[in-house]
């Protein structure tokens, strides 16, 4: 329960924005393949695991290896996500 | 209107089937099986929590090759125990050298301070703490009068003595009550059992070495006897000897975990004296888990310095061999778990099974202990686990085969020995620098990636090296503790200086 509020903000922003990119989706009636939400899906899920870390190295009193791990894995999850989006936004445009 | 039937479809039905049997023969491909209720009962699944990775050896499969044939009760009446009597005639090229070893041990360890650390200077505030600590740890009497007999408490009543029945309860809920009453005192939260039969007997040394925390009686070395006539156990001196009941079948093996944040500031003068105030404070169990067990009737021996402690600890599944020889590594606590606590006991207790978390292996590929030694004590990466001695003695020369030596190791296993001769050299100052490296430290409850790699590590030796430099690379372990940082973080002191993470049962 030591980050409950933390963790619990990041519960109702990672909701809302699901919700949003989803409701805008639809309302833009863009379609997006099997591909590119297995892509968004595991750069989120990288995210969430890169913010995880950086709470819990921090609990341990590794502040180094709380920052370095949270680049380590969050890096590679903007990437993911962008590739994501620049994938639907490429698509959206040649439509 | 309330669904009492389920409306999933045969074909959906038949679909999660085939996905759950996946998923439940990946299980089990990982996981021990049980036959009926009874075994699980039976289980140390059943009386220990432990994580889900951690897989059940059969008894006595301690995950080393073993030559019985050369594992025999050790003579070590010439062991020097840090008392200098023997120890500096024994050391290669005798006590000049012996001195020697010691001036260069202390300025490579200032050394490897400095490298780390090249502002640090050791305040009057740390050397403060770090004497207070040890004056009431390892190097006073009070560690020394209450662990090997000393000022004994006055005795608990008996069940007898207060016209009450003795405690009766089966193995499995003996082994709850006494992890519950240890948690008291700050014994465990592993806490295993095994047992002592004729074979596992040859742990137990013949003679005991030559101890300074055999004082203040002075007596320097105990015949430890089996008895088979007697339930309660007795001390001679002239000769000195320590009679064990045989009915003391169950071996309880646990430890007083780490001052985990001071232990990590190795090298410094801190990390010594917090090693050792943990024996003071298993001093302090030892009596509360005699006086405990003979309220329920029954009879227990401490056993301090009568055995390798280690061995009981991978009997019983607390601990796994590792590179570092004379330090056992924990699935869940790694090197943290410092003094050792053995007890001897007629009272029934579920024995639990030795464990495979992949340890061993990992050591294989992982030495930062070795790296981390001032004095090259441990094996380097690329020593596999051998036979031979560590110290540089011979075997066939063992005095208690007719040779002229006392061995500093011991024969008849498989693995990673220490050079304990250069280890001493050291006289701790490096805080054991070896256990508080090692990438096992991990506390729970932090970060995801701990869980992950020990699941990993378990199951497969693949990843082992990865892991290993990324234990490196994030500078994990001792490497991003500057020593007086301790004193300017308020999260770091926790009572009993102990993570609650690591406490927890």
């Amino acid at each position: 329960m030591e980050n409950f509020i933390p963790f619990m903000l990041i519960g109702v922003a990672v909701t809302a924005g699901l919700f949003g990119v989803i409701s805008w989706l639809r309302k833009s009636n863009i379609k997006v393949s099997w591909y590119e939400w297995l892509i968004g899906i595991v750069g989120l899920g990288l995210l969430l695991l890169a913010v995880q870390h950086l709470f819990g190295a921090m609990s341990e009193l590794f502040s180094y290896a709380a920052w370095m791990g949270f680049a380590i894995i969050g890096i590679p999850a903007l990437i993911l996500l962008a590739i994501a989006w620049q994938l639907v936004v490429r698509k959206t445009k040649k439509a | 209107m309330i669904k009492k039937h389920s409306t999933v479809s045969r074909r959906d039905f038949m679909k999660g089937l085939g996905l759950a049997g996946a998923g439940i023969g990946a299980a089990a491909a990982v996981t021990p099986v049980f036959h009926d209720l009874d075994e699980l009962m039976s289980s140390s699944q059943a009386t220990l929590s432990r994580p889900w990775y951690i897989k059940n050896r059969e008894f006595g499969d301690i995950g080393i090759e073993l030559d019985w044939n050369l594992i025999k009760r050790r003579d070590l009446r010439q062991y020097d125990n840090f008392t200098m009597k023997h120890l500096p005639f024994q050391y290669p090229g005798g006590p000049p050298a012996f001195m020697q070893g010691m001036e260069s041990a202390a300025q490579k360890n200032s050394d490897r301070l400095k490298e780390l650390w090249p502002d640090y200077k050791a305040s009057t505030r740390d050397l403060a703490l770090a004497n207070a600590l040890g004056s009431v740890g390892t190097f006073g009497t009070y560690a020394l009068n209450t662990t090997q007999g000393g000022w004994k408490v006055d005795p608990a009543p008996t069940p007898e003595e207060l016209g009450i029945p003795k405690w009766e309860g089966t193995p499995e809920e003996n082994l709850m009550m006494i992890r519950a009453a240890f948690s008291v005192m700050g014994l465990g939260p592993m806490v295993g059992v095994s047992e002592l039969n004729e074979k596992t007997k040859n742990f137990v040394y013949e003679y005991t070495g030559d101890s300074w925390t055999w004082l203040p009686q002075g007596q320097p070395s105990e015949h430890i006897i089996f008895d088979d006539n007697i339930s309660e156990f007795y001390r001679t001196q002239n000769p000195n000897t320590l009679h064990i009941p045989s009915s003391h079948k169950y071996v309880i093996s646990t430890h007083n975990l780490s001052l985990d944040e001071l232990t990590r500031r190795t090298y410094s003068p801190l990390g010594t004296p917090a090693e050792a105030i943990s024996y003071s404070r298993v001093a302090i169990a030892k009596n509360f888990v005699e006086e405990f067990i003979r309220g329920l009737g029954y009879h227990v021996v401490y056993g301090h310095a009568l055995q390798p402690a280690l061995v009981w600890d991978f009997l019983s599944g607390v601990a796994e061999h590792s590179r570092m020889g004379q330090n056992a590594v924990s699935p869940e606590y790694g090197g943290m778990m410092r003094a050792h606590a053995t007890f001897y006991t007629d009272l029934p207790l579920a024995f639990t099974n030795p464990t495979d978390a992949g340890l061993t292996k990992f050591c294989e590929t992982c030495g930062i202990c070795a790296d981390a030694c001032p004095v090259g004590s441990i094996s380097p990466v690329g020593t596999d686990r051998n036979w031979d001695n560590a110290c540089g003695q011979d075997w066939a020369n063992d005095i208690q085969n007719g040779g002229t030596e006392t061995m500093y190791n011991i024969p008849g296993y498989k693995g990673w020995r220490c050079n304990t001769f250069s280890c001493m050299t050291t006289k701790a100052a490096c805080g054991a620098a070896c256990k508080f490296s090692c990438p096992f430290n991990a506390l729970r409850n932090g970060s995801f990636m701990h869980s992950i790699v020990k699941a990993t590590v378990s199951n497969t030796s693949l990843f082992n090296g990865f892991f290993r430099n990324m234990e490196e690379t994030l500078k994990y372990g001792y490497m991003a503790k500057e020593p007086s940082s301790w004193w300017e973080t308020p999260e770091a002191w926790y009572i009993y200086g102990t993570n609650p993470n690591s406490l927890r049962q």
